[in-house]
């Protein structure tokens, strides 16, 4: 039989770890807005290489337009690609959708450190890209990226994003 | 009754048994051999997309990889790592000639290579705290096959199943 002083403990913890939980989740800190922008850019890439094409892929066009901030660079030396500014990255998304490159992009061990002035953010993340080939085998591409996000008007648009070279 | 079925004669015997058991489990292979899924074929055949690889993280707290040495290299934190087999040390010149591997001129032996693709690759110097990691899987068009230097800090252990 558990003794009465610890079965207070026991509760007195669950509740301070469901009041912890409750708040993180109604009040995220600006570290947390930041990682989840990420992750709406991961799943609006998603949704612009899904099947079908047309009508669905424009509205994850606007999506993505609206994750973007105006002078954004990607850049992935190891590929020799750089592409400056949105209109030209909103033009690459939709030919690599056209294309028929088809996976599913997420980031994993995320880092996120916000500035001092709350106006940007620098995220190191894993981005993981799975799929299926030509072949039909399952497919995973996995490489790390430096992201840089910046805020606008209370919402945080990324601004750069960059491949590292792990292997040189 | 239905606790003496679960739990035995003695529950809190058991229950602690089970506590360690627990305990013991997320030491293992939380901190000491961390359990790694393949994927992707730059290890084959060795190592073949789904096999279920142990890296043992102590492997190099007081030296460095050996050539040989299948190890595990982290991105951007130990969620998702990169596993390659190191084939050049530290301070070592490294190119590849139709294929074939040579270490400071000399060609390196590669039993676990099945197949070749004649690659070419630039000689390079490795630094004093880096080491030369390429896959098992040379019948692969080279662009496909990501290789080269990485930084010691990166190498999280050695793969050891």
């Amino acid at each position: 039989m558990v003794r009465r002083p610890v079965a207070a403990a026991l509760a007195l913890a669950a509740a301070a770890l469901g009041a912890w939980v409750l708040w993180g989740w109604l009040w995220p800190d600006e570290a947390a807005r930041v990682k989840a922008a990420a992750d709406r850019l991961a799943r609006t890439v998603t949704a612009l290489a899904e099947p079908g094409g047309g009508v669905g892929q424009l509205a994850a066009l606007d999506d993505l337009r609206e994750l973007l901030a105006e002078d954004v660079v990607l850049d992935a030396p190891r590929r020799s690609l750089r592409v400056d500014g949105r209109d030209a990255v909103l033009a690459l998304a939709a030919a690599s959708a056209s294309g028929g490159r088809r996976g599913v992009l997420s980031f994993t061990d995320v880092g996120v450190t916000v500035a001092g002035d709350a106006q940007s953010a620098a995220v190191t993340a894993t981005a993981q890209v799975s799929g299926r080939g030509a072949d039909g085998r399952a497919e995973l591409d996995a490489f790390e990226v430096e992201l840089e996000f910046v805020r606008a008007g209370g919402t945080w648009l990324l601004r750069r994003a960059r491949t590292v070279d792990v292997l040189r | 009754m239905l606790a003496s079925i679960w739990l035995g004669a003695n529950p809190r015997r058991t229950l602690a048994r089970g506590l360690a058991l627990v305990a013991v489990s997320l030491v293992l292979f939380g901190v000491v051999l961390k359990p790694i899924r393949a994927s992707g074929v730059s290890m084959a055949p060795t190592h073949e997309p789904g096999d279920l690889l142990l890296c043992y993280a102590l492997a190099y707290r007081s030296s460095g990889p050996a050539r040989g040495d299948v190890v595990a290299i982290r991105l951007a934190g130990p969620g998702v790592v990169m596993v390659k087999r190191v084939v050049g040390l530290p301070g070592e010149a490294v190119r590849i000639a139709s294929g074939v591997v040579e270490i400071d001129g000399v060609p390196l032996d590669e039993p676990y290579v099945r197949r070749r693709q004649p690659w070419t690759y630039d000689e390079v110097r490795v630094g004093a705290d880096e080491y030369f990691v390429i896959g098992d899987n040379r019948s692969m068009a080279m662009p496909l096959h990501d290789f080269g230097r990485v930084d010691r800090r990166r190498i999280l252990g050695r793969i050891v199943w």
